[in-house]
């Protein structure tokens, strides 16, 4: 297994776990429940675009070139919101890292690739896209 | 003739925390060897055990693997090697067969050879029954013959078990012994250590005593017997320990 094979069958492995532990939580871990949390979800999210419309619908007329007051307002928006996501994966990631304990099973196996750092970038990755859809879920 | 390569070759081997763990151990084992490490909490059995298996680097000294330099290529002794530790760790959210899988993929070994070597494994440690079953509600005793069945799967010459009985029922430590008995008829290596003297006495074909990181005493049960003089291994190491540990203290 070459390095670019190994890391993205670890991410793949990352993935599996990050979305099954994401699934878990928003089903109460009843698999019956699966539809009717998918559709909680999509309700949800529904919901969530009232207040998100309420907040940058008013940007929605906007046009271009953008005014300084504009361009600034949004940046300083989306900086903020990719800090938040970024200070939350990092949160997580790092409570997943000792929860799992899993670096004796892997640091005893002859894979190359996957050191602690790339593991935690692994981790991290997958935990942030579950970040990225708990974020978008409540924009 | 080309000698024996022992499985196993320790020498000088050196770890310090806060205090001295392991002090210029040797050790030997041999192939085919079932060598049961005991000694008491703290004595350095584990730390011994996690630096073989290359989980911590040592100070000092050197550790060979079936005459690989295991500090200098450790990725072709782990290739050969299995580590089992004490808490064994198992992801909840996978079956028996996803984790094997998975453990098969760090080993990198073809699906074809792995996938029936899982199922056989797990049949012979009982757990058929839940082959799909995810790990979450498994008790003690199934995470260890899982994670003992993870360490197995890629057919390792030399297996490293750290306290492999703790906490297992009468039933799931009979298929534990089992199963690694059937792995030293077949010529593999175990090293273990654990507080269940009986096991040792039973199970290894020779013993090694250890305390504060050093080595007191080795060979098989007979040996040990005519150098201590003791008829049961409880005296024994009582005594051996005892005397070591009073030894340090002074």
């Amino acid at each position: 297994m070459n390095s670019t094979t190994a890391l993205a069958w670890f991410a793949r492995h990352e993935l599996r776990l990050a979305w099954r532990e994401w699934l878990a939580i928003m089903t109460a871990g009843r698999r019956g429940r699966k539809r009717a949390a998918l559709i909680a979800v999509i309700v949800f999210a529904a919901i969530m675009h009232l207040p998100a419309y309420a907040v940058i619908g008013r940007f929605a007329t906007l046009e271009l070139p953008l005014d300084r007051s504009a361009l600034i307002v949004m940046t300083a928006a989306i900086f903020l919101a990719w800090a938040l996501m970024l200070s939350q994966a990092i949160e997580s990631v790092t409570r997943v890292f000792y929860a799992r304990a899993d670096l004796d099973l892997i640091m005893s196996s002859p894979a190359r690739i996957i050191s602690a750092p790339c593991k935690f970038l692994c981790a991290e990755g997958a935990v942030s896209t579950s970040t990225i859809r708990k974020a978008r879920k409540e924009s | 003739m080309k000698p024996v390569e022992s499985a196993l070759q320790v020498r000088g081997l050196t770890k310090r925390f806060d205090r001295l763990a392991v002090d210029a151990l040797d050790l030997t084992v041999q192939p085919g060897e079932f060598y049961a490490l005991l000694g008491p909490n703290g004595a350095g059995k584990s730390t011994t055990l996690r630096m073989v298996a290359g989980l911590l680097r040592p100070d000092a000294g050197t550790v060979g693997v079936f005459g690989i330099d295991a500090l200098a290529n450790p990725q072709a002794a782990k290739r050969i090697m299995a580590w089992v530790s004490d808490e064994p760790m198992i992801y909840d959210k996978l079956t028996p067969l996803e984790y094997l899988e998975f453990v098969a993929g760090l080993w990198a070994i073809d699906p074809a050879i792995s996938e029936p070597a899982a199922h056989e494994l797990l049949f012979s440690l009982g757990l058929q029954p839940h082959l799909y079953e995810r790990c979450e509600g498994f008790s003690k005793g199934m995470r260890q013959k899982v994670a003992l069945a993870g360490a197995l799967v890629h057919d390792p010459r030399l297996i490293i078990l750290d306290e492999p009985l703790t906490g297992l029922d009468a039933v799931s430590a009979r298929h534990v012994k089992g199963l690694l008995g059937d792995r030293v008829r077949a010529g593999c290596t175990v090293i273990m250590t654990t507080h269940i003297l009986e096991v040792a006495e039973r199970m290894a074909d020779r013993i090694g005593v250890i305390a504060a990181g050093r080595l007191v005493a080795e060979g098989t049960l007979a040996e040990l017997r005519q150098q201590n003089g003791h008829h049961s291994l409880e005296d024994m190491f009582i005594a051996l320990v005892g005397a070591e540990t009073e030894t340090a203290a002074a």
